[in-house]
């Protein structure tokens, strides 16, 4: 295992034990029943909806592995953009059927959580800009801007959700 | 099917569906599929509302 490989391991375990404290602080906050019956039903959908996107995703990087890979984009970060693609799917499904938003939370504050996290992405993205090409293909270094385009098309769609509502409701 | 009866004890109850919905712990969306028939909610969720509304199960979800 390289230095690379270390940081790696060591950056996405910092970025699990945030989110998982994170999630218990929110937890702790608002009690249980986060979500009712009705979006737990629809979360399920979601989360087989973005199952199954990423096992095609998967199946389909691979099957171009096998070959001679892709062209403009290495292994690795087609991995990336399948996984990615599964949490656009999901979420954006759940945003749709209203069941992203807890019973408990605030819509707004979530997706102005959700812009600064994919804002802080776009620009650390930006930042490493030279990083995105390895040999003309788009590499790991493209990491940070590939979640930020997720996370904001996931506030996007949930703003898209919170008019719509909105233009109900009058 | 929609689910008028539910609908109209919401309103003689002087409640909107964000009220409701408080008071049962669920999204205000939920109480609205419910009336719109797009949901079927669970036994626990109609004995909430019945309980809610001071209605009989019959009287709600009873065709």
């Amino acid at each position: 295992m390289n230095a690379y490989n270390i940081g790696f391991a060591v950056g996405i375990l910092i970025g699990l034990i945030l989110v998982a404290v994170i999630f218990a602080v929110k937890k702790k906050k608002r009690g249980k029943g986060e979500y009712d019956e009705r979006q737990e039903l629809i979360r399920c959908r979601g989360y087989k909806l973005a199952y199954f996107t990423l096992m095609i995703g998967t199946a389909f990087v691979l099957c171009f592995k096998a070959g001679d890979g892709f062209k403009y984009v290495d292994t690795d970060t087609a991995f990336v953009i399948s996984i990615m693609i599964s949490i656009v799917v999901f979420a954006v499904y759940c945003i749709i059927k209203d069941g992203y938003f807890g019973v408990f939370e605030k819509p707004k504050s979530v997706l102005v959580e959700l812009f600064i996290i994919g804002v802080a992405n776009l620009v650390i993205g930006l930042v490493n800009k030279e990083k995105w090409f390895v040999d003309g293909k788009l590499s790991m270094g493209s990491t940070n801007i590939i979640c930020a385009v997720t996370i904001l098309i996931v506030t996007l769609a949930g703003m898209i959700k919170l008019l719509l509502v909105k233009r109900e409701d009058e | 099917m929609k689910n008028l009866k539910l609908k109209a004890a919401r309103t003689m109850k002087d409640m909107s569906q964000q009220d409701l919905a408080d008071t049962v712990g669920v999204s205000r969306q939920t109480i609205s599929s419910i009336e719109k028939g797009d949901y079927n909610p669970s036994i626990k969720l109609c004995i909430s509302i019945c309980k809610a509304l001071d209605k009989t199960l019959d009287e709600l979800f009873w065709e």
